[in-house]
């Protein structure tokens, strides 16, 4: 665990940074990967990492040492924590945060934008078609059988008319960077994306730690986002006609993003409610109050499809409201995101959304996907048996990087597990190339060091598209992994959008 | 407000009450004890008062009656699970809450937990800083929070708990062998911040009477049984939005019967009954409006709820403390 001293502590374990503070690029190596700070070679910064290399390398132990100091009080007090059971004490965690921001140039950024809105308007629209004409379908740009086939489709559903044709409200893609330095997607999330948080946190942290660094720099805010979140949830709610009520829906404090939710429904101002507060009577939902009951509209729920509705889906959860779907049914209350959004999420899905974009807005994929195999195609299946060794195999349906084996990095038994289970359920399973995601300057022990990172942008749409400039850059904080899970050793970093100079003097 | 948000702010405030009176007791009645004759011997025995007069029971552990109270885990009412309770309730309303006051109890929390087994002064370090922090935590509420239903939980759950323990402080000499029931009078006032406001109004004298009178009876001592009871009457009316001296519920006209019982009693007619009779016959009063609290505001649910205010109390300990372990 070289890199563990540069980790923010666990409450329990009291980890602190190094004493010896030297954030020097000295002997600094991009290797043979893209590096987002520096030209290849490692001699030159990028232009739009001039400023904060230059303020990093000048600055003095002690005040660096001060400022980690610094960030990390501020982190612990907070209790910008996630919960890990794995030592049966439900030990908080702070997410580990690397103080180097990633930056992305307002050029890059357009173009990042401009592909994120059209995915997601593509998203949208093959969701409210698979629910209604299945137009995709009937022409055989998606195969039927794909859907149907789908663990997450809730074609029960069908028929539904939700308020302006919205499945995925809120969309967390994941964007990686090859080898070129090309922005890629590599997954949609479009049930319950998380991390908004600390996009948010990070960024308060970050400007009370170097103030001086961030002004210079002009950077966009993302501060906005809760605004523009609850302006989506207004935006959705079938009684237009009054100030609609809005709660957000949690699996309660013990769930491992309950911060995220508590901080969330306070930025926003509405009740961040469990289960057990809401009931439903005439196909209406109400939340139990100190003074009566009290009719919701619009549910921003953390809580997957499975849970939601104990006399609808899984009969055993607790967590969920009984007869929510009768209400959601009868088009009482909507919920964020909508019922059977796990579809676009399926992995096998994504692989068909350049063809969706072509479909339904007759354009090409501004931001390309990764090369993907499915295991139900024929050909596919037989290139993905035979090289296992090389590719990248992902179960179409888990996330948080569980279910997936890297070929390279993998012993010979654990290949073979996976031909057999792919073998078993060709459905289940896609391939992709090994990609080696770009790498960013991150603090290890007491220098700098490259390591993987991906971006998670956030996208919300009610009645029009929003895209926040910035987003969650995570990074793997092991050398060499390429795995940036915050369940399997991730961290994050603030992500520094910067305005474009030649509009900087009218914001 | 939602019902689950009152009940949590509601023990929010009851538990960091419960861990506050806690450390004064323990405070107090170490500093006694020093004076005591049978101090010399150290005899774990002199603290058995304590247990009783917080329905802790008989603890037979080998960890000792002070530990048991101030820091064991076994123990779902000493100040370190109270605390942690008191925490994990505002955990769950920190959207509703300041910052100060989840950043207060969040490193009130983190600081007794680093505090190591092997200190010498770790109990007395406990007690202190939770005391501490308890006033730091009632100072920011008051200056940072709305007045509004979020306020009137908050405080309801001050004083029910801060009456409850004032009278069951009053209990201790009960406790006590005969030769020092009297000095135990300096103890009981100074575990309620009293003796400045005794001297004030008695003189240097501390006896049974006036200490009693001034901790059950005052109107205007902000921890006597009589100012909390007539605070929590206040803010039950200010939240349903009643009249005072009307009732809509059975949990104002508990209060208000209470508090009517307070106002026109004295210390004289305690006797009749003996003072441990009658702080017994206020706690039950008490729990009694606790229960009534929890079935007008907090137990709407459909989910069976609770049927006595036993198994209500119980549910909450234990619910709390499964989770911790």
């Amino acid at each position: 665990m070289s890199d563990s001293r540069w980790k923010l502590p666990g409450l329990a374990s009291k980890l602190l940074f190094p004493v010896e503070v030297k954030p020097l690029f000295e002997n600094y190596e991009t290797e043979s990967f893209f590096d987002e700070a520096f030209e290849p070679g490692g001699d030159r910064c990028r232009a739009s990492y001039e400023g904060a290399a230059s303020y990093f390398r000048e600055m003095t132990p002690d005040r660096m040492q001060a400022s980690l100091r610094s960030l990390e009080r501020t982190f612990l007090k907070q209790g910008v924590t996630f919960t890990v059971y794995s030592d049966g004490q439900g030990t908080e965690r702070i997410f580990p945060f690397d103080p180097f921001p990633r930056i992305i140039p307002h050029e890059e950024w357009s173009v990042i934008d401009a592909g994120l809105r059209q995915r997601i308007k593509a998203l949208n629209m093959f969701l409210a078609d698979i629910y209604s004409d299945r137009r995709i379908l009937k022409e055989g740009i998606v195969p039927d059988y794909l859907v149907k086939t789908s663990k997450h489709n809730r074609a029960e559903f069908s028929g539904l008319k939700l308020p302006h044709d919205t499945y995925i409200h809120i969309c967390g893609s994941d964007l990686i960077r090859d080898d070129q330095g090309r922005y890629c997607v590599l997954e949609d999330n479009g049930r319950c994306p998380s991390g908004v948080s600390y996009m948010l946190e990070n960024r308060v942290a970050m400007k009370r730690t170097f103030p001086d660094l961030y002004r210079k720099m002009n950077v966009e805010r993302v501060s906005p986002y809760p605004r523009e979140l609850l302006k989506t949830l207004k935006a959705v709610s079938p009684r237009q006609q009054d100030d609609p009520v809005c709660v957000l829906l949690t699996p309660g404090q013990y769930n491992s993003a309950y911060f995220e939710h508590t901080f969330l429904a306070q930025q926003m101002g509405i009740e961040i409610v469990e289960g057990r507060d809401l009931t439903v009577e005439n196909e209406r939902v109400y939340m139990h109050t100190t003074q009566g009951l009290v009719q919701v509209d619009v549910i921003y729920r953390r809580i997957d499809d499975d849970f939601l509705d104990p006399h609808f889906f899984r009969r055993d959860s607790t967590l969920g409201v009984p007869d929510l779907m009768k209400a959601y049914r009868a088009g009482n209350v909507s919920l964020v995101n909508a019922i059977g959004t796990g579809v676009a999420d399926d992995k096998a899905t994504y692989a068909y959304v350049p063809d969706m974009i072509r479909f339904y807005l007759g354009e090409d994929a501004i931001l390309p996907n990764i090369e993907t195999f499915l295991g139900s195609r024929d050909d596919d299946l037989k290139y993905m048996l035979e090289n296992v060794e090389n590719i990248v195999i992902k179960a179409v349906d888990e996330a948080g990087g569980y279910g997936m084996l890297i070929g390279p990095a993998s012993t010979k038994e654990e290949c073979e597990d996976f031909r057999r289970r792919v073998k078993a359920n060709p459905r289940g399973y896609i391939g992709q190339p090994v990609i080696s995601l770009s790498r960013h300057p991150t603090f290890c022990d007491d220098n700098l060091e490259g390591r993987h990172v991906d971006l998670r942008p956030f996208v919300l749409t009610g009645e029009k598209t929003v895209v926040i400039p910035g987003g969650l850059t995570r990074v793997a904080l092991r050398k060499g992994s390429l795995v940036v899970n915050s369940s399997q050793g991730g961290g994050s970093k603030d992500t520094w959008v910067l305005r474009d100079p030649s509009q900087s003097n009218a914001s | 407000m939602l019902s689950r948000v009152a009940e949590n702010l509601y023990w929010m405030s009851r538990y960091i009450e419960r861990a506050d009176n806690l450390a004064r007791l323990v405070t107090a009645h170490q500093n006694e004890l020093l004076d005591a004759t049978s101090s010399l011997t150290g005899d774990e025995h002199d603290w058995h008062p304590l247990l009783e007069v917080t329905s802790m029971g008989d603890e037979e552990s080998e960890e000792g009656v002070v530990t048991y109270m101030v820091s064991s885990q076994k123990n779902p009412d000493s100040i370190l699970n109270c605390v942690h309770n008191a925490r994990e309730n505002a955990r769950a309303v920190r959207d509703q809450i300041s910052e100060e006051m989840w950043l207060e109890l969040n490193s009130l929390w983190l600081d007794l937990k680093g505090i190591k087994d092997t200190d010498p002064n770790r109990h007395q370090t406990i007690c202190e800083m939770t005391m501490q922090s308890s006033l730091m935590f009632l100072g920011i509420a008051e200056s940072s929070l709305p007045r509004t239903d979020i306020w009137a939980f908050v405080k309801l759950g001050s004083y029910i708990e801060r009456a409850d323990k004032t009278s069951r402080i009053v209990d201790l000499p009960h406790f006590l062998p005969q030769f020092e029931k009297d000095s135990a009078w300096n103890t009981m006032l100074r575990a309620c911040s009293a003796t400045a406001e005794h001297r004030h109004r008695f003189g240097g004298e501390v006896g049974s009477a006036s200490a009693s009178g001034l901790l059950l009876f005052s109107a205007t001592f902000p921890r006597s049984v009589r100012y909390c009871v007539c605070q929590m009457d206040e803010l039950l009316h200010r939240i349903s939005g009643t009249n005072l001296g009307d009732y809509l519920n059975e949990a104002e006209r508990e209060t208000g019967a209470l508090l009517a019982r307070l106002n026109f009693a004295g210390v004289e007619e305690i006797g009749e009954l003996g003072l441990h009779d009658y702080v017994d016959s206020i706690q039950t009063d008490l729990n009694e409006i606790g229960w009534a609290i929890a079935q007008r505001y907090f137990l709407l649910r459909k989910d069976a709820p609770p049927a006595s205010a036993e198994e209500y109390v119980t549910s909450r300990m234990h619910a709390q403390h499964q989770q911790q372990q």
